[in-house]
């Protein structure tokens, strides 16, 4: 196991650009996974800002339906 | 170069028999076999003695460019300091084009004795590409007498893989300078090399006797130049990928750990993340989408509102069972009841059958699905906004949603960009092994 860990210390070492490629992809998908971000982006066409409802001619400006029941 | 170069200070000299040249001798204890660089004959004779010189051949004439390093040039390499005291271009008896030249390197210092094993020491240069060659101190075992036969060999000391890259009968095509063996009689040898980059293993068999075993390792044309003091541009331009040369990604074997490490650990915290965020499937609602008309331009459909815990990845697919031959657009709306924040996305679904010439036909789809990432947590509702073809005439539609869905695309994402670098070098390599190959009768490819 030592032997093991030795061998791939040595490999870090060999390739360091590689090894910090590597934790941060990993780092980026661990956080993306628990915050259900999408590293493509997603199909939300709305601006981050922007309220509910699209804003088209005679449309239906979200706000106002909140009170669906 | 066209021309032999002039020799370096010597100790001793001989005397051609075929011209009467006076040749050099920088170890005259040991060579018995010359060169002559006036006539091309080749003799043996014992430096400071009173035996008659023998002529055994005479080479037809100087072959070009003839020799990169000054016989009597001194210089480092291997650990030794050593002299060029003779120079041979070789070729193979079943390859008339082939042909590379070997000079040979004796110590220009005192040694203590008995001599290191690893000497006599040779220079061999092919196509541009140089190898220090020294006696191999390991190789395979084989039985006295018999050649080796195996067509790869696996160091145990060192752990290189060795590869049959070539077997051969050499030729002598000429001859300057000293030796201590009778070169012509290294025509009855069959050689074999084996390759494992930047070594070269090969065995010298004569029938009936033990074979020798030569260790050759690649050593770039800055360092030859550098170790005889001669001009780089001076040395044969590099052709083509030596058959010893080493692949351009150094330290491919660490990357191809690494990267195998890094493959599974993505792959274990994909595993981990999906047991941990399990799908969850809320229940299907169905909506009536009303005739297209005056009225049916501001509908608009409400879903049942959900919480949502933790800020997760919703799944929405819309699906209209029951649409043929027309098409409906919906604009779905994720509403935050606490923030008013929506998540919008727009779907066509349209559906096309019928029969011509007698073949049925089917075009669209009645479903489309979209994904909206990272929602925050909060209590949301669906605004669905459809607009039906005229002449649909009431349609249902469909809504299922499934949250905490697995985001598979960022373990492809990641996967791809940590590969890619491999990927990249291991396409290098594989180029370059093929180039490599393409000079052998043994190619892997």
């Amino acid at each position: 196991m030592l032997d093991l860990l030795r061998l791939y210390w040595a490999a870090m070492r060999s390739w360091p650009v590689y090894t910090g490629l590597a934790v941060l992809g990993l780092g980026l998908f661990i956080w993306a996974s628990f915050a259900s971000y999408r590293l493509l982006g997603d199909d939300n066409e709305s601006a981050e800002t922007e309220l509910a409802g699209p804003g088209r001619a005679g449309g239906h400006g979200g706000a106002a339906h909140f009170y669906h029941k | 170069m066209s021309e032999a170069l002039p020799p370096a200070a010597s100790t001793s000299w001989v005397v051609c028999p075929q011209c009467a040249a006076q040749l050099p001798c920088h170890d005259p204890a040991r060579s018995r076999y010359f060169g002559c660089f006036e006539c091309r004959s080749f003799f043996r004779t014992i430096p400071a003695a009173t035996t008659t010189a023998h002529r055994l051949y005479g080479f037809k004439k100087a072959l070009l460019p003839g020799p990169s390093l000054p016989l009597g040039a001194t210089g480092v390499l291997g650990g030794y300091h050593c002299r060029v005291t003779g120079y041979q271009v070789r070729g193979e008896k079943q390859d008339r084009v082939a042909e590379w030249r070997e000079y040979q390197l004796r110590p220009a210092a005192p040694l203590p004795s008995p001599e290191p094993a690893d000497l006599p020491l040779q220079l061999a240069e092919y196509q541009g590409h140089w190898l220090l060659i020294r006696r191999a101190p390991r190789f395979p075992g084989i039985r006295s007498g018999k050649p080796y036969r195996e067509k790869s060999w696996r160091d145990p000391t060192t752990g290189r893989h060795y590869q049959l890259w070539h077997r051969y009968q050499p030729l002598v095509r000429d001859a300057l300078g000293e030796f201590d063996w009778n070169i012509l009689e290294d025509e009855k040898l069959t050689i074999q090399e084996f390759t494992a980059p930047p070594y070269l293993l090969s065995s010298e068999h004569k029938p009936d006797e033990r074979s020798t075993w030569y260790l050759a390792e690649y050593l770039e044309p800055a360092e030859v130049a550098a170790a005889f003091g001669v001009a780089p541009r001076e040395l044969p331009d590099r052709v083509g990928v030596g058959a010893a040369q080493p692949a351009p990604v150094p330290g491919w074997p660490q990357l191809q750990r690494l990267a195998l490490v890094t493959l599974v650990l993505l792959s274990l915290a994909q595993a981990v993340l999906l047991g941990l965020h399990q799908p969850e499937q809320l229940p299907q609602e169905d909506f009536s989408v009303a005739e297209a008309g005056p009225a049916a331009t501001t509908q608009m459909l409400t879903s049942k509102p959900f919480t949502l815990s933790r800020a997760t990845a919703l799944h929405v697919t819309l699906t209209a069972p029951s649409l043929t031959n027309h098409w409906v657009e919906v604009t779905a709306s994720l509403v935050n009841e606490q923030t008013g924040r929506g998540y919008e996305f727009t779907r066509s679904l349209e559906f096309y059958q019928g029969v011509e010439d007698g073949y049925a036909w089917t075009e669209g789809d009645r479903s489309a699905d979209a994904l909206l990432a990272a929602v925050p947590a909060g209590r949301y509702h669906f605004n669905l906004y459809p607009s039906l073809d005229s002449g649909a005439g009431p349609t249902e539609l469909r809504l299922d949603t499934e949250i905490n869905s697995p985001l598979w695309s960022n373990y492809f994402v990641v996967l791809g960009a940590l590969a890619l670098v491999p990927l990249l070098g291991g396409w290098r390599r594989r180029g370059f092994e093929q180039d490599r190959w393409a000079n052998s009768d043994f190619s892997p490819f």
